[in-house]
């Protein structure tokens, strides 16, 4: 369910019509039922993306969800789904820098302070995905649970290779972040909130640092 | 550092300079001239001053960080897990994560600097693989036709590993690693370790056995006088393997809906003639 390192997958298993030379850009990390993914596919018809989901059932889902849109009409080509913990296999699948986009959509809170380390977004993990996230790419992030909110945007603010970003008009997957997926939907129909928050990948400061003295 | 949880610094004198709490269980220990930097079984590395106070986290893998080596420049800091990862990391910047060399198929046991820039390493899989650290490239591939590697050790130019009983010793040259002798024990080899003209094994016996150790062939065994005890924490347990464990829930789960797709197909089919 993972390869050994990025070079020797062949994502053309995954997408049809993938040629020598394309790259995965986005990446859904815990997709769930691939609501986000279906949405993002047509709107970004060029670039390829993955999600990333740990249950067999949902990911399995997903996938018989991707084959039937894609007899349906071929737009769905570029979207997929790998049943794997992201937590631990990012670097697997990702060359350094590699990745435009990063999704992190309605993670699961780990209330329990023991269950903290098991939070998505940790100080440790911060760093994998500073290192699969090009300079300039860009973390997605959504959350009905205050707490969980606050506690990426603190982990993130406080990281050194990551800033709080404000999207531009232009930035089409903003637009979509709390709409799309299931989870998304079912806040909306009970009247509750979501918070976002987009974060950008940026250069070390110890270098630029060191480089200016 | 030991394994409960503390650690202590000493100096030259052996006069002790700090002692600490470790967060976790200590894995792994690396001294430069200003900081003690620290590998526990959580996966998190962290930073000392030489009196072991100021503790500033570093970096966390998310398994047991089996071991950790800082090159000799100070400008790396490299951490193998339980999870076939071995991460190059700047230092003391660790949050900047410089490669991953990535290639083998179970835990990294031990990784060592043969050179500046060539690493070793030792993996669960029954492999060594050498490293070009500058272009993050894999040399060599070793593979072990005697079971688990138990232990490895190098003193320049010589490798030594071992395989429970089985030694043997390869020459680096070239950054090529080629075998020069094996040796086989008469009882499992727990640790060992080697010098220009010597090498010591601590059997499960237990017994200090010494050898000569010239151009990497070992003779003229003597035995270290003394009694020895083997405490708990010597005879380390090696991780337990992934490969085995992983695939049980999937074949599960694909065969029952292998075969509630089967009962459906059916299904419509008898449908389909009662109606014609």
């Amino acid at each position: 369910d993972y390869p050994v390192s990025p070079g020797v997958i062949d994502w053309s298993n995954l997408y049809p019509r993938f040629q020598q030379g394309d790259e995965v850009k986005f990446c859904d990390v815990g997709c769930g039922y691939g609501g986000l993914l279906v949405t993002l596919s047509p709107m970004f018809p060029e670039k390829y993306m993955v999600g990333f989901e740990i249950r067999v059932k949902v990911s399995d889902y997903v996938n018989d969800r991707f084959l039937a849109l894609r007899q349906e009409d071929e737009v769905f080509h570029n979207a997929g789904v790998i049943r794997t913990n992201a937590m631990k296999y990012l670097p697997n699948f990702f060359r350094k820098g590699q990745l435009e986009k990063m999704f992190i959509l309605y993670p699961d809170p780990h209330f329990k302070k023991c269950k903290h380390k098991w939070r998505i977004v940790s100080e440790g993990l911060l760093a994998e995905y500073a290192y699969v996230l090009q300079v300039g790419g860009l973390v997605y992030t959504v959350s009905d649970v205050k707490e969980v909110h606050d506690w990426m945007v603190d982990h993130f603010t406080n990281f050194p290779l990551f800033e709080r970003h404000d999207p531009s008009e232009a930035d089409k997957a903003a637009q979509v972040l709390i709409g799309s997926t299931e989870e998304g939907k079912k806040v909306l129909r009970n009247q509750g909130q979501s918070w976002t928050a987009i974060f950008r990948r940026v250069d070390d400061p110890h270098i630029l640092n060191s480089q200016a003295s | 550092v030991s394994t409960q949880s503390t650690g202590e610094t000493f100096d030259r004198g052996f006069q002790k300079q700090g002692s600490t709490v470790a967060v976790k269980r200590p894995t792994s220990v690396q001294v430069t001239s200003k900081n003690v930097v620290i590998s526990d079984k959580s996966g998190d590395a962290y930073s000392y001053d030489l009196v072991l106070s100021n503790r500033k986290y570093l970096l966390g893998h998310v398994s047991v960080v089996m071991d950790m080596v800082l090159t000799p420049d100070q400008k790396f800091l490299i951490t193998c897990d339980r999870d076939e990862k071995i991460r190059v990391s700047q230092f003391p910047n660790c949050y900047n994560i410089e490669s991953y060399l990535l290639g083998h198929e179970e835990y990294v046991l031990q990784i060592l600097l043969l050179s500046p820039n060539i690493l070793l390493s030792v993996g669960g899989d029954q492999k060594l693989l050498l490293w070009d650290l500058s272009s993050q490239t894999l040399l060599q591939t070793l593979s072990s036709s005697h079971g688990d590697y138990t232990s490895v050790t190098f003193s320049s130019p010589y490798l030594l590993t071992c395989n429970t009983r089985h030694v043997t010793v390869y020459k680096l040259s070239d950054n090529t690693l080629t075998q020069v002798s094996e040796h086989v024990s008469d009882h499992d080899v727990l640790n060992l370790a080697a010098s220009d003209s010597r090498v010591m094994m601590l059997t499960r016996e237990p017994k200090l056995e010494s050898y000569q150790f010239s151009e990497g062939v070992m003779s003229s065994k003597s035995e270290v006088e003394g009694e020895f005890e083997l405490g708990k924490c010597v005879d380390c347990a090696l991780p337990e393997k992934k490969k085995v464990v992983r695939t049980a829930g999937f074949t599960e789960y694909f065969e029952r809906k292998r075969k509630r797709i089967e009962e459906e197909a059916l299904k419509e089919t008898k449908q389909a003639n009662l109606s014609t």
